[in-house]
Formats: C-alpha cells, sequence, structure tokens
C-alpha cells in the first residue's frame, strides 16, 4: 500500500557494510558538534541495526541502532537510535540528524574546563605548535585538549561535508596559533587536515575556532585552503 | 649567547687502548656538573671555544680537569693556559649514543656546531680516525620524546634481535634489517630483488624456504606509504616467521610445505617521501606527464576492472589509476613475480586503517566464485585476531564493506587463480588514522599474525 505523493523503499542494511559505515559517521560528527569539549569526543563504535527508506521528495533517510562513547572520559558504551536524512540535490547540504541524546554519558569535566581556561584566558598566552600528532602519532600531554578541541571544531566541517559518498575522519592538525581572547573566548586558528576514506583524499581546512566552558565550541570562519603539491627534495 | 640545536653525529672506531682511554675522558664530558671556580670569575676571564684545541693537547691528562656546564655556555679568555685547565667551563654539550667500551667498537657522539671544531680537533691531534654519519642534526633540545626517536633511529643493530619493533623506522633501517635477517638465517631466509621502483630503488622481497619446489604465500605491506603501521607490523612479521620455524608446530608445518615471500616495502619511493616531505603521501612517485601531480595509486593500477568506476583517470587524485594497467614498476614487478613464479596459493597485501579484512571482488558486485568461503575463513581469522586485544574488525568482500574500487591487487590475483586473496586494512578506525602511535605496532601485528596463521592454516589444509 503506498501514500499518494510518496513511495517508501525500505531496505535493512548489513550494519557492518559502507551505507551503514558512513551514516555512523555522521552521526559521530553530530554529536560531537552538540556535545564535543576539550576533554570530551564522542565515537560512534558500531552500528547494530541500519535500514534506510527513500524518501521521494526529500532525500534518502538511515534509521540506525548504534553504540557510541566518550573515548577521552573513556565512558561506558550508550546505546541509542537515530534517523539520517541525507538530502536530495545537487549541491552539497550536510545531513539532517534527529535523535534523543538524554541518555548520552556526559562525564563531569567542569573543573578541568575550567583549570584549562584559566591556564589559556591569561593576557599573555600564546599557545602554538604544528603537525599534531606528529608522524609517528606522538602528542605531548599538553597539547592533547587542543587536539580534542580541533576535532571537535572539525566535526562541524566534517558533518557539512558528509554526504553518502562519504567517510571523514580528521587526520592531523597540521597547525594551531592562539589568538587574543575576545568576549571571554579562548580564540584560535587551526589548520587541519581532514582524510576522506571514500576518495582517499587530504583536505586542508583553516578553522577560527572559539571556546569556553560556557559557551562550548564555534566555529566561526572557515576556509578551504588549497591541496599542497608538495615537491620532493630533488638532486 | 645560546648553545647551538644543530648537530653533527660522529662515528669514532678507536684503534687501540690509547684511543679507547681518549676517548673515554671525552665521555666523561657528557655527565657533568658545574664548578664554578671563584678566581675565574673575579677575574672576568673569557675564552673563545674556538681555541679549546689548544687547551685540551697542551694540558696532559691530570692535570685536564675539564668540566662543562649542560644548560650554560661561558666564554673564558687568558694569556695565562695553566690556569685556563683548571678553570675553564664551557658548553659542550656532547652526548654519547655508542659509550666507548673496546677496541674497534664503533662509538657514537653527538656533537653541537659550536663545538665540533674543538672536538674534531682533540681527535685530529690524537691522529683518532672518525666519520661523519650525520652531518646536520636538528634537535629541539627541549623536546626529549623526539630526541629518543632520532637517536634511536640513528643505532644501527648488532642484530635483529637488538632492532626495536615498537618503533617507525626508515627505508634504510628497514633494508638493514632485512639484510641482516638474512645473514643470521641463512638457511631458511633469502633476499629477491623483484624490481625497481621508479626512482630506482630495489623492490626487495624476503623469501622464507625449507626446500625447492614449493608453492607459495605472498605477503606485502606499504603498497600505500602513508600507511606506516603495515611496513612495521611487515618487519615484526619477517622477525615472527625467522623465530617461530622450528618453534611453532603450526608455523613450522606451513613453512614445510609452502614458501613464504613477504615484501615489507612495497612502494619504496613513496614511504621516503612520506619521512621527507609529505607524511600522508600514499602513491608512488612516478611524474605524470601534462600534469604538475606525481604518481599513481598502486591499488588501482592492477588489470581487473581496470579503469572502472572506483578510481580516478586525474593524475592529481589519490585513487589515479594511471594510464594503462601495470603501468608502475612496483605493480609490474609483483605481476611478474607472480606470472613467473606461477604457483602462488594465498595472496595477502596489507593495508591501514579501517579495521577489516576483505576478500575480492572491489570492481564489481558481482559474488566471486569463492565467496562462501572466503567469507568463512575470514570470519575465523578475524575472531583469531579479535581474541588477543579485542579488537573488532569488519569483514566481507571490498565492494560491500569498504567502497567500490577498480583495478585492485585482490582482484588481480583472485582472477589469476590464487584463491586465497585477502586484503587487510589495520588498526585504527580513524581516532589516529594513518599516524598511529608507535606503542600499538606490536599489538596490531601480533593480533594480525593471529589471522594470518588461520589464513596460511586453511590454505595448507586445502589444497587446490
Amino acid at each position: 500500500m503506498s501514500e499518494e505523493g510518496l513511495v517508501m523503499t525500505s531496505r535493512d542494511l548489513n550494519p557492518d557494510y559502507y551505507e551503514a559505515r558512513r551514516a555512523g559517521n555522521a552521526v559521530q560528527h553530530y554529536i560531537n558538534t552538540l556535545y564535543g569539549s576539550p576533554f570530551r569526543l564522542y565515537s560512534v563504535t558500531q552500528v547494530h541495526k541500519a535500514r534506510t527508506e527513500a524518501m521521494a521528495d526529500t532525500g534518502m533517510k538511515y534509521f540506525l541502532e548504534f553504540s557510541v562513547k566518550d573515548w577521552v572520559g573513556e565512558s561506558s558504551e550508550w546505546h541509542g537510535s537515530v534517523e539520517v536524512l541525507y538530502p536530495r540535490g545537487e549541491t552539497q547540504a550536510p545531513p539532517q540528524v534527529q535523535g534523543s541524546w538524554g541518555g548520552l554519558p556526559q562525564l563531569n569535566i567542569s573543573a578541568k574546563e575550567q583549570e584549562f581556561y584559566q591556564r589559556y584566558s591569561a593576557a599573555d598566552s600564546s599557545v602554538s605548535g604544528k603537525d599534531i600528532p606528529d608522524s609517528y602519532g606522538n602528542i605531548d600531554r599538553e597539547m592533547k585538549p587542543f587536539w580534542h578541541l580541533a576535532r571537535v571544531a572539525a566535526s562541524f566541517v566534517m558533518l557539512n561535508e558528509s554526504n553518502e559518498n562519504t567517510l571523514y575522519n580528521m587526520a592531523q592538525v597540521a597547525k594551531i596559533t592562539q589568538l587574543e581572547t575576545q568576549d571571554d573566548q579562548l580564540r584560535f586558528d587551526y589548520e587541519v587536515l581532514l582524510h576522506n576514506m571514500v576518495s582517499q583524499e587530504i583536505i586542508r581546512w583553516k578553522l577560527l575556532v572559539s571556546w569556553s566552558p560556557a559557551g562550548g565550541v564555534k566555529v566561526l570562519e572557515t576556509e578551504l585552503l588549497p591541496r599542497c603539491h608538495c615537491k620532493s627534495p630533488t638532486q | 649567547m645560546t648553545c647551538s640545536d644543530r648537530h653533527q653525529v660522529l662515528r669514532i672506531t678507536p684503534k687501540n687502548e690509547a684511543e679507547v682511554i681518549l676517548l673515554k675522558e671525552l665521555s666523561q664530558l657528557e655527565h657533568l656538573e658545574v664548578i664554578l671556580n671563584h678566581m675565574a670569575w673575579t677575574l672576568e676571564i673569557e675564552l673563545n671555544i674556538v681555541h679549546l684545541i689548544s687547551l685540551m693537547a697542551y694540558c696532559s691528562s691530570d692535570t685536564w680537569s675539564f668540566f662543562a656546564y649542560t644548560e650554560l655556555c661561558f666564554y673564558m679568555n687568558t694569556k695565562d693556559y695553566n690556569v685556563l685547565c683548571v678553570f675553564v667551563l664551557f658548553c659542550l654539550q656532547l652526548d654519547f649514543w655508542r659509550e666507548p667500551i673496546d677496541v674497534s667498537l664503533p662509538v657514537d657522539a653527538r656533537v653541537p656546531f659550536h663545538s665540533l671544531q674543538p672536538v674534531r680537533s682533540f681527535l685530529a691531534y690524537n691522529e683518532i680516525h672518525y666519520d661523519i654519519m650525520i652531518a646536520d642534526l636538528q634537535v629541539d633540545l627541549l623536546d626529549a620524546e623526539q630526541q629518543e626517536m632520532t637517536k634511536s633511529r640513528a643505532l644501527q643493530p648488532r642484530s635483529t634481535d637488538d632492532f626495536n619493533y615498537a618503533t617507525y623506522h626508515t627505508l634504510s633501517e628497514i633494508n638493514s634489517f632485512i639484510d641482516a635477517l638474512v645473514q643470521e638465517n641463512p638457511n631458511l631466509v633469502s633476499k629477491i630483488v623483484i624490481g625497481q621502483s621508479y626512482e630506482g630503488r630495489p623492490l626487495n622481497v624476503l623469501k622464507f624456504s625449507t626446500g625447492a619446489n614449493r608453492p607459495g604465500i605472498w605477503i606485502d605491506t606499504g603498497i600505500h606509504s602513508r600507511e606506516w603501521v603495515t611496513q612495521a607490523s611487515g618487519t615484526w612479521f619477517a622477525k615472527k616467521i625467522a623465530t617461530d620455524y622450528g618453534r611453532d608446530a603450526a608455523l613450522t608445518a606451513i613453512l614445510d610445505r609452502f614458501d613464504i615471500f613477504l615484501e615489507i616495502v612495497t612502494n619504496p619511493d613513496g614511504f621516503q617521501f612520506t619521512h621527507t616531505s609529505n607524511r600522508m603521501w600514499r602513491k608512488t612517485r612516478k611524474p605524470n606527464s601534462g600534469s604538475r601531480c606525481a604518481g599513481v595509486d598502486p591499488n588501482r593500477n592492477w588489470d581487473a576492472g581496470f579503469g572502472g568506476a572506483g578510481s580516478s583517470s586525474n593524475p592529481c587524485s589519490e585513487t589515479y589509476r594511471g594510464t594503462y594497467a601495470h603501468s608502475e614498476p612496483e605493480v609490474k614487478a609483483i605481476v611478474d613475480f607472480v606470472t613467473s613464479h606461477g604457483n602462488l596459493k594465498a595472496f595477502v597485501s596489507i593495508h591501514s586503517y579501517s579495521q577489516m579484512l576483505l576478500y575480492p571482488y572491489g570492481y564489481t558486485k558481482t559474488p566471486c566464485r569463492d565467496q562462501a568461503e572466503l567469507h568463512e575463513v575470514a570470519q575465523r581469522a578475524v575472531a583469531a585476531l579479535t581474541s588477543l586485544y579485542g579488537t573488532k574488525y569488519a569483514y566481507g568482500s571490498i565492494i560491500n564493506v569498504i567502497y567500490q574500487a577498480s583495478g585492485g591487487t585482490i582482484d588481480w590475483t583472485y582472477d589469476q587463480g590464487i584463491k586465497y586473496s585477502y586484503t587487510f586494512e589495520l588498526r585504527d578506525t580513524g581516532r589516529y588514522g594513518f599516524i598511529l602511535p608507535a606503542n600499538q605496532i606490536v599489538p596490531t601485528a601480533q593480533e594480525t599474525w593471529q589471522a594470518l596463521m588461520v589464513i596460511m592454516d586453511h590454505t595448507k589444509n586445502n589444497p587446490y
């Protein structure tokens, strides 16, 4: 039985296969834009069940049951369900994610956030760094919260860029420079490398990011940078 | 003034006891405390470090009481050299990576640029021969971890037992490792050079063999150069095979029937490039005519669905397939080897990251003929892998689990008749991605080995 104007074709998906993985990846980015922090980051650890429905007018909707946890705080895994709608259209538009997150584990990080905020809101604070992690996977302990912050900020971009043919992860922080604190928000200029598993491309983005315990992570400006065609050292 | 953060590393091989003693004296300067002499300060004497050599030569060893302050440099001048022998303070900052022990055992000393002249003059005066091991080493003196990396990298291990498997290595270190493994196990291990990379580097394959005319099992790592945990795991596998033959019943049984071929750095040009220029480089380094972009994706260059969807025709793309199948010498060398060997029964190509075990096809949704069997073996292999550290893997055909990919390695090997053709995607799932911390190398290699053993064991028990 089909309703007037709406053709519903529902298809069960193998939760280990690429369609469900990509949708789960978009959900991960979405959760981090809402709840991520220098001291909290979520990872979708597994998709348990997945189904799609083609919404003739609006796009492709995915229904997922999945597990997620905060890997910075090492929270327990939480089992949730979510709908992801990838819109139809020629131009890129982010998927719309709908879920209820009341059960998401949110460990108390306010003391850590306050301490971090106090430390880096000093007038002369000028954090900077590059290649985080370095080529060998090392991250200075002190730089870890900045790495986490970059991942949260990158999540905004990765979510915006997500569609059924992408699977994004942040590969590395190329550069971080602290800017003057403004309106009580710490501010940073980031250059991040994103890896799209599907195209295998490394994409460079410049991000202007603000953060405070009260204000959360905000991405004020983004700029897609040109590809680096690095030359090999000749002779 | 500031102490330099550029260094040379000198290798000195003492020819006799006298030289060993002299070098030991020099090495005393490494671990020192400041001794400030009041007279020196009141006299406000300044010494130009360049003149140090004459002082060192002048002072006999029992009045020679040089002390170095490891953090500050003091310059002192005086006409009275005898006074200076006792009072001189300077910032030598030598760091002995290999201490002087005995005649003919090399001594490695890291020498800051400003200390080079006095140290070299000291060696020249005493006619002690040395070589420059590293001409210009930038060392951030505050970054202890980076120093360790540089240090452990430069120390060529004397044997594969000394090799540090829990760290990432350079191309030359891996090639030295390969030669050492062959040297230590002449009855089991040999090196075959199957060709040359575009930039002329040897394509080295380790052959593990206990008899002639055997069927073979092939394993390759590092075809995509940025996937560093794979080359690192490859070196671990090499050592594992050499160690376990004759000790582990399962591996011994496999090697008594099959040869194992292991290519650790399948894309050496790319690998070198990840060390020198771009850590995220994936492809080969062959220039593409008419384009400013170099390189071909060696896992889209095989003659299996070549040119179809799942690879790019754009030379600037990370999945550029090349102008024709097997255009890349790194790929052609393996193609030629497989074809001329003619009797490979399993082929495993190892990548990272994503934590997957995959079988053909990537270029088409049509299931391969042996899908059911390959799936069942993959299930058991993944169970064995997960049993070690709980690492979760997905498994299935390439096109179902990860994406459509044309011109891929194992699609070609499968279509050549090598039934047990598999691809791994090792740790992790995106937290560190390509830049996996070194402390995960060995656990990754260990768990992957469990899966490889299942595949090799099944190959042995199911001849075809």
